[in-house]
């Protein structure tokens, strides 16, 4: 099988959706199709990606992680404050991802080592982190000088704003993560098998802790680079984003039940989200009705996709 | 202790699950190059003495030896490290994954990188190692590539036997090889059991049919009620024998097979 055939095939039915979407628009509101709105786009959907890409490897794995949106809040803040307190760019992001990796290592031995629902303890991680990220500037946004961590939200190269490039790396990172090493593999059979991955001597537990480990690297990432671009370290910004990626997810062909899916499904469940929001705000539909555009695409996208599977 | 011809033994070996005594006191040996056969009710603790020797489960009290020393097998990957591998009822596979990565699955061909830091699967060889391996247990696939999930019940059994036969194991323990075969595929695994002796393997064979054990088996060992029960040479009892150690003394036997 040829390697072209090999990507379709991992690109599930929402490549059709997906093209649905982007004509249904460019016929209803042609502005849509401007080289402008389409760059921001892109822009747009580079953030919810990143943290996207970490959701899908706990959804392969049969898990579920409530804490990312959270987490990206927290980690901007903390970044922020660095800032803010005249500390230097990369210490703000070194600092901000190891909140994502120490934040996935907890979560990863409750639910590895006391085998809590993951659902449970990402829940109480989702308001642990949301209260740090309330509680360390008293509720009010964090604001620092310009310096060079402004680029990663704002800045260009080679006249593609830089989010893009970041959000491009690290799906190029996590595909060959998932397709090409042990630890993918593991990760398809932990949402496949658990006890068949345990009897074949595998550290069950151990895979669990570096999934979470993963994913909460990537959410902090995201967090970041969405600090970046709001030029400010905002307590609440991230509320929400964990349903906008479990959502991706899903549309894009991951189920809740581990093991099937994967990230270019994930990839065009972004796009689909980001595109409902971007086509909508161009027709001049606010937030309430956004929410309302993404449950039924979800409910049309988990519909075809129980079809197409069938 | 244990003698030298004993590649393993199990002694005293104890395992309550609450206030269900699994296990009492169980003792099993295991001679280089032999096929014993592994016999009782359900219930008896076959299932539960296996898992403890393959590293799924702990036990409470009694030592393993292994080629004459006390060894711990703590999980499964400690078994695999004395090659001791096993194939269970339900075969352990992994449905959603191909067939290459179920044979080498935790155990990936890998091509390392950066002194090791980044290890890439090795695909390529395991399809090609998985392919001829398939190959020698004659039984047809389309290609390795398949996932499991889309296999018939005959080749499951066949790459789970395959992923066990790969690593040379010098214990090979089956679990109900034969149940829910036809007669012919029956004979097949059979078959399979002899080759594996006659490379020397030594192996544990669990089974309801007491015609397996007679047809395959050079010892058996059977347990009631998480007890030994009987321990002898297969040249050295017969089927109402075996059956009355089964079920306890005072059951009528009826032999119509």
């Amino acid at each position: 099988m040829s390697d072209v055939k090999v990507l379709l095939k991992r690109c599930p039915n929402v490549i059709f959706l997906f093209a649905g979407l982007v004509v249904l628009f460019a016929v209803i509101c042609p502005p849509f199709l401007s080289l402008g709105n389409l760059a921001n786009l892109v822009l747009q959907g580079s953030v919810l990606l990143i943290v996207s890409l970490g959701m899908t490897l706990i959804m392969l794995g049969n898990m579920i992680d409530l804490s990312v949106g959270c987490l990206m809040s927290l980690s901007g803040m903390v970044a922020a404050m660095i800032l803010a307190k005249g500390g230097g760019t990369f210490s703000a992001i070194l600092f901000g991802i190891l909140i994502g990796l120490a934040s996935g290592l907890f979560v990863g031995l409750l639910v590895a080592k006391l085998h809590f629902p993951s659902f449970i303890a990402t829940f109480g991680m989702m308001g642990i982190f949301e209260g740090i990220s309330l509680f360390s500037n008293e509720g009010s946004s964090v604001y620092w000088p310009k310096s060079a961590f402004n680029f990663v939200g704002s800045g260009m190269l080679f006249q593609v704003p830089f989010p893009i490039w970041v959000a491009a790396a690290l799906f190029i990172v996590v595909y060959v993560l998932l397709y090409r090493t042990p630890f993918g593999a593991n990760t398809y059979a932990l949402g496949g098998h658990e006890e068949g991955l345990r009897l074949a001597g595998v550290n069950v537990r151990r895979q669990k802790v570096l999934i979470f480990m993963t994913s909460g690297m990537l959410a902090s990432m995201a967090g970041l680079v969405l600090a970046s671009r709001i030029a400010s370290g905002h307590p609440t910004v991230g509320i929400g984003y964990e349903f906008e990626a479990i959502a991706s997810c899903v549309i894009g062909g991951t189920t809740f039940f581990g093991g099937r899916g994967g990230i270019m499904g994930t990839l065009f469940g972004v796009l689909i989200i980001t595109l409902l929001r971007n086509g909508l705000n161009l027709m001049g539909y606010s937030t309430p009705y956004q929410y309302c555009a993404i449950g039924i695409i979800l409910v049309v996208g988990i519909t075809l996709n129980s079809i197409y599977q069938r | 202790m244990s003698e030298s011809s004993d590649i393993l033994r199990m002694e005293g070996i104890s395992k309550s699950f609450g206030s269900v005594n699994a296990l009492q006191n169980v003792t099993l040996t295991l001679k280089h190059g032999e096929v014993l056969g592994l016999v009782g009710d359900n219930g008896a603790g076959k299932s539960t003495l296996i898992k403890i020797l393959s590293g799924a489960i702990p036990f409470d009290e009694g030592s393993v030896f292994f080629e004459g020393r006390q060894v711990r097998i703590e999980n499964p990957q400690d078994a695999r490290n004395f090659g001791i591998e096993t194939i269970y009822q339900t075969f352990a596979l992994v449905g959603n994954l191909p067939i290459y990565l179920n044979i080498f699955l935790g155990r990936y061909r890998v091509k390392s990188f950066l002194g090791g830091w980044i290890k890439i699967l090795d695909n390529k060889r395991m399809e090609k190692e998985s392919w001829d391996i398939l190959q020698n247990l004659e039984i047809d696939f389309n290609s390795v590539r398949e996932r499991v999930d889309h296999l018939s019940g005959g080749q499951r059994q066949a790459v789970a036997i395959g992923r066990a036969l790969f690593f040379n194991p010098k214990i090979m323990i089956m679990d109900e090889p034969t149940s829910g075969l036809a007669v012919k595929e029956v004979e097949q695994i059979h078959e399979i059991i002899r080759s594996f002796k006659r490379k020397g393997v030594s192996i544990i064979f669990i089974t309801h049919r007491l015609q397996s054990i007679f047809a395959v088996a050079d010892r058996v060992t059977v347990l009631r009620g998480g007890q030994n029960a009987m321990d002898r040479l297969i040249a050295e009892t017969s089927l109402e024998e075996v059956v009355r150690a089964m079920f306890g003394l005072h059951v009528k036997v009826a032999l119509d097979e």
